[in-house]
C-alpha cells in the first residue's frame, strides 16, 4: 500500500526557494510548485501515513527554516 | 492520452489540493475517475468549521479534500483528511441495543423505541415533566438540536435541556452577554489577516485549532512587526511561535489581565473618546460605576503585584499591555478553555473584553475579541439555537416572559406551555440523576461518562438503580454507551444532512453523501419518532431537515441572529454564510455592531460602532477582582493538574482513535512532568505514575518535558482507558455553570 499526500511546506519568510532545494533531495517527494516566498506545494508518497508523519517531524526538526507541514490531501493506493 | 490509473489520480489530486492551497487554481483540476462523486460538507471535528468535499464511490466515503473557496482556503488538518476512516470503523453501531440481564443485546427499532417511550412516559407520569432530561452536543446538527429542544421544552414541558457546550463555552457566552448584551463574537476569522498583535489566552491553537493557527503564522510572517503574545502556564506548541510567552501559576491570569489594563490606563493608552461614547463601567451585576471607580479598582493591580500573584514577570506584563495598546496598531484576542473552564471563567472573559473596550480596538479589521470554539456546532446548534437549560432559540431566555410568549406563538402551543423556571445545567442535571430526581435521561451525540469532570461520580449516577439512560451514538462501546439502558445507532456525519455553525457565526450546510450504515438513523428521525410515541408528533412534523431549517429561519427572524435570508438553496451554493443575514440578497455580516456592515446598525448611526445589545447601547467594562481557583495546591496535594488537547486526537477519541495513522501518535494519555518535579519524584519518561486528586486516581505513563511548568502536571483528555476526568473538579462558575476542568490539585507517585 502507498499513501499519497498533497502537502504545503511553510517556511520562514523568503526561505521558500532555499528550502525547496533541500526538499528536492527527499525520497518520495515531488515538488509541485511554490509562491517563491514561503510556501511550497508538493506531493509525497510513502508506505503509510505514519511514515509521512515521521518524515514530516524529521524535516521540521532538522531544517530551522521549515516552520510547518500541512497536508492538503491524503489518499491511499493498495498497490505498493 | 493514456488512461489515468489510481496512483496517477491520487498524485494529481494531491498536487491539485496543494496547489489550490497555494493559490494556483489554474493548475488544479484533475479529472475525477469514473464513479467518484464529491459532495460539499464541513469537517466533523473542531469549531473552526473547515469546508471540505466528501468523495464517495460505490456508496462509501473514500476521500475528502479541502474547500479552497471556504475560509480554510483548502487546508485541512490531518484529522480532517482521515475522516473517511471513521465511517466504516469496526465499532460503528448498526443496530439498537437494549440492556437485558445486565448485557446490551441487539433488538429491533420498534422494541427499543417502545421501551424508551414507555419509560419516559412512566417517569413523567410519576414525577412530572422535570423527571426527564435531554443532554445534547455541540456536534449534533442544528436541526437535530432544535428538534430535541422543541420536543422537551414545548412538548414534554421541561427545561431540563442542556448539552456539552456547557462544558466548553458557557463562560464565553456569559462573557459576551454581560459585556455586550448579546452572545457570539462580533469579529471573524479574516480579522487574523489584519491583526498586528494577537493575544492568545488559555489557547493552544497550534494543536486545538491548527488551521486557524496556520492563518496566524501566515499573518505573523507576512505582516509588519506582527506580535504574538501567549498567556498559558504551559510552554505549548503555540507559545513556541510567540514573541512573548507569559507562563503563570494556574488560575492567576485575572490578576495579569487586570494589570494589563492598569498599564493601559497609567501609560495613556486608553482611547478616551471611544470610552466616553461607547463604554459603561460595572461591578457585580450592575453597570453603575464610572471610569474613576475603575481607576481606583485597578490601582492595586500593578504589574509588580500581579507578578507576585501569578509568577509571571512584571516587565512581561508591561510589554504585553504596551504591544496591545500601542496606538495605530490593531489587536485581536483569542481564547479557549484555559479561560472558560474556570470557576471565574465569566470574569476572565470580561477582563479580556475590557482590554478591547479601553483601547477602542474592537469592530475594526484586525481588532476584535474572539472566543475560539471547540466543537463544530456548539455555536450554531446549542448556543444560537438556545438548547441550554436557561435559553430559548436565538437569544431568548426561559426566564423572560416576553421571550416565552414569542416562542409559544412561533411553536403554536398554548400560552403558558413553556415553564418559566430554568432547567438543570449539566452538572446539576447529573447530580439530579444521582439523587433520583431525574429518572430518565436522553443523551445525544456525546460521551459524558468520559467527558464530565469528577467522572466516576457521574458514571455511578448513570448506572443508579432506577435511572433510565438512552444514548444515541454512532459508535459502541463508548464510556457512556457501555452504561446505558438503551443505545440507538445514530447516522454519522456524511450519512445525513444539516447545518453546522462554527466559531465565526458562519453557517454551513453538510450535504448527505452516503446512506446510514446498517440500521443507523439520523438523530432528527429518531427524535421525531420519540415525539410521535409521546403524543407530540404535531410539534415535530417535518419530513426533512430542509423543512426544519425553514422553521428555524422564521424563529430567527427579527432577532439579533436573523438569518432569514439564509435559504437552503443559498446555503447549498455558498461556502458558508455569516449571520446576521436577514434577507436573501444580503451578503452576510463579517463584523457585528459596525455601521455599514451589520444590518442591525442603522445606516445613519452617528458612530462607526453601536453596541445595540444593551439598552444604553454601551458595552461594559467590568471591575472583576482576581480570585483563586476552587482548589489550590497544599501539602497533601502539592501539584497543579491541568488537561487539554493534542493535535492528533479529538474529544473522547471515539472518532480519531478509529484512524490508524492517529493511533500511532499520542494514543495514550501521558502525564507530562517538569524535569525538576520528575527528579524529585524519582520518575523518568516511560515510568508509570499514579496521579491522585481528592476525587479519584488514575495511572499514566510519565513523560518528562521541558515545556512543562514546574509544579504542573498536564494530561490530554482523549484517552478512554486513562481518563483525566477521574481527577478533575466539578466545581462550577456561579454564572455560567461551567466546570473548572482546567485547574485542580493532585499528588503524584510511582505506580
Amino acid at each position: 500500500m502507498t499513501t499519497v499526500a498533497g502537502v504545503i511546506f511553510l517556511t520562514a519568510p523568503h526561505a521558500g526557494p532555499r528550502v525547496a532545494v533541500r526538499l528536492a533531495h527527499e525520497a518520495g517527494l515531488t515538488l509541485a510548485g511554490g509562491d517563491g516566498e514561503s510556501r511550497i506545494a508538493a506531493v509525497w508518497e510513502a508506505p503509510d501515513g505514519v511514515t509521512l508523519e515521521t518524515l514530516a517531524q524529521r524535516l521540521l526538526a532538522g531544517d530551522p527554516e521549515l516552520l510547518g507541514v500541512y497536508p492538503t490531501f491524503v489518499g491511499e493506493d493498495q498497490e505498493p | 492520452m493514456s488512461p489515468m490509473n489510481r496512483r496517477d489520480f491520487l498524485k494529481a489530486s494531491a498536487a491539485a489540493s496543494a496547489l489550490i492551497a497555494l493559490g494556483s487554481r489554474a493548475q488544479a483540476a484533475p479529472a475525477d475517475p469514473p464513479g467518484l462523486a464529491w459532495t460539499k460538507s464541513v469537517c466533523r471535528y473542531c469549531g473552526t468549521g473547515c469546508g471540505l468535499y466528501v468523495g464517495t464511490r460505490d456508496g462509501k466515503v473514500v476521500s475528502v479534500k479541502g474547500d479552497a473557496d471556504d475560509h480554510n482556503a483548502g487546508f485541512l488538518c490531518l484529522k480532517g483528511f482521515l475522516l473517511p476512516q471513521i465511517m466504516q470503523a469496526p465499532d460503528r453501531l448498526t443496530r439498537p441495543l437494549v440492556r437485558k440481564g445486565g448485557r446490551l443485546v441487539p433488538v429491533s427499532w420498534e422494541e427499543a423505541m417502545t421501551l424508551v417511550a414507555a419509560r419516559f412516559r412512566a417517569a413523567i407520569d410519576r414525577r412530572g415533566p422535570d423527571a426527564v432530561g435531554f443532554y445534547g452536543s455541540g456536534q449534533g446538527l442544528t436541526e437535530e438540536t432544535y428538534a430535541a429542544n422543541k420536543l422537551f421544552k414545548a412538548g414534554i414541558r421541561t427545561n431540563n435541556v442542556d448539552g456539552n457546550p456547557r462544558l466548553c463555552m458557557a463562560s464565553a457566552v456569559a462573557g459576551y452577554v454581560t459585556t455586550y448584551g448579546k452572545d457570539e463574537p462580533m469579529g471573524c476569522y479574516e480579522d487574523i489577516d489584519h491583526a498586528d498583535v494577537m493575544l492568545l489566552v488559555g489557547s493552544n491553537a497550534a494543536e486545538a485549532h491548527p488551521i486557524l493557527f496556520r492563518r496566524m503564522v501566515k499573518r505573523k510572517q507576512t505582516g509588519k512587526d506582527v506580535k504574538i503574545v501567549v498567556l498559558d502556564p504551559r510552554r505549548t506548541a503555540t507559545s513556541r511561535v510567540a514573541d512573548l510567552h507569559l507562563s503563570f501559576t494556574p488560575g492567576t491570569d485575572l490578576a495579569i489581565l487586570n494589570a494589563m489594563a492598569h498599564v493601559l490606563l497609567v501609560e495613556g493608552l486608553v482611547d478616551e473618546a471611544f470610552v466616553a461614547r461607547h463604554v459603561a463601567f460595572g461591578e457585580g451585576t450592575e453597570a453603575g460605576k464610572a471610569l474613576p471607580d475603575y481607576r481606583a479598582f485597578l490601582a492595586d493591580y500593578t504589574p509588580e503585584r500581579a507578578a507576585a500573584i501569578s509568577g509571571a514577570r512584571a516587565e512581561d506584563i508591561v510589554t504585553a499591555a504596551r504591544w496591545f495598546g500601542e496606538r495605530g496598531r490593531t489587536a485581536m484576542s483569542m481564547w479557549t478553555m484555559g479561560l472558560n473552564q474556570r470557576t471565574r471563567g465569566v470574569w476572565a472573559n470580561n477582563l479580556v473584553h475590557n482590554l478591547h473596550l479601553l483601547t477602542g480596538k474592537i469592530g475594526l479589521p484586525g481588532s476584535t475579541p474572539f472566543s475560539l470554539t471547540g466543537q463544530p456546532n456548539a455555536c450554531g446548534g446549542v448556543r444560537d439555537g438556545g438548547a441550554l437549560s436557561h435559553t430559548l432559540p436565538y437569544g431568548r431566555l426561559v426566564a423572560n416572559e416576553k421571550h416565552r410568549a414569542e416562542m409559544e406563538k412561533l411553536w403554536n402551543v398554548p400560552a403558558g406551555t413553556l415553564a418559566p423556571k430554568p432547567g438543570l445545567a449539566t452538572i446539576d442535571m447529573f447530580r439530579a440523576l444521582e439523587e433520583g430526581e431525574l429518572e430518565a435521561l436522553w443523551i445525544m451525540c456525546t460521551n459524558p461518562a468520559q467527558s464530565l469532570p469528577n467522572a466516576d461520580r457521574y458514571r455511578k449516577a448513570l448506572r443508579r438503580e432506577g435511572a433510565f439512560v438512552v444514548v444515541t451514538e454512532a459508535f459502541h462501546p463508548t464510556r457512556t454507551s457501555e452504561l446505558a439502558d438503551v443505545v440507538l445507532p445514530a447516522a454519522l456525519w456524511a450519512e445525513k444532512e444539516g447545518v453546522y455553525g462554527c466559531g465565526e457565526r458562519r453557517y454551513q450546510l453538510l450535504e448527505r453523501s452516503v446512506k446510514p450504515l446498517g440500521e443507523a438513523r439520523p438523530d432528527l428521525e429518531i427524535l421525531c419518532d420519540l415525539a410521535r410515541r409521546l403524543g407530540h408528533g404535531a410539534l415535530l412534523p417535518w419530513r426533512s431537515a430542509d423543512e426544519v431549517w425553514d422553521e428555524l429561519r422564521e424563529v430567527s427572524r427579527g432577532t439579533a441572529y436573523d438569518f432569514h435570508g439564509m435559504t437552503r438553496a443559498r446555503l447549498r451554493g455558498a461556502h458558508g454564510l455569516l449571520w446576521p443575514l436577514p434577507v436573501e440578497g444580503h451578503p452576510g455580516t463579517a463584523r457585528r455592531y459596525v455601521r455599514g456592515e451589520d444590518p442591525l446598525v442603522p445606516a445613519d448611526a452617528p458612530d462607526r460602532i453601536l453596541f445595540y445589545g444593551r439598552p444604553d447601547k454601551r458595552a461594559v467594562v467590568w471591575l472583576r477582582p482576581h480570585k483563586a481557583p476552587e482548589e489550590v495546591v497544599d501539602a497533601e496535594y502539592p501539584l497543579w493538574f491541568t488537561t487539554g488537547r493534542v493535535i492528533e486526537h479529538w474529544h473522547t477519541g471515539t472518532m480519531t482513535r478509529n484512524c490508524k495513522e492517529l493511533r500511532q501518535a499520542n494514543y495514550e494519555s501521558v502525564a507530562e512532568l517538569h524535569p525538576e518535579d520528575a527528579a524529585a519524584l524519582g520518575v523518568a519518561s516511560g515510568d508509570r505514575v499514579r496521579v491522585t486528586s481528592r476525587r479519584g486516581s488514575e495511572v499514566f505513563k510519565a513523560r518528562v518535558v521541558d515545556g512543562a511548568r514546574k509544579g504542573l502536571v498536564f494530561v490530554h483528555m482523549h484517552d478512554p482507558e486513562h481518563m483525566c476526568n477521574r481527577l478533575t473538579i466539578d466545581a462550577v462558575d456561579p454564572v455560567s455553570r461551567q466546570p473548572e476542568f482546567k485547574i485542580c490539585a493532585v499528588k503524584v507517585g510511582k505506580a
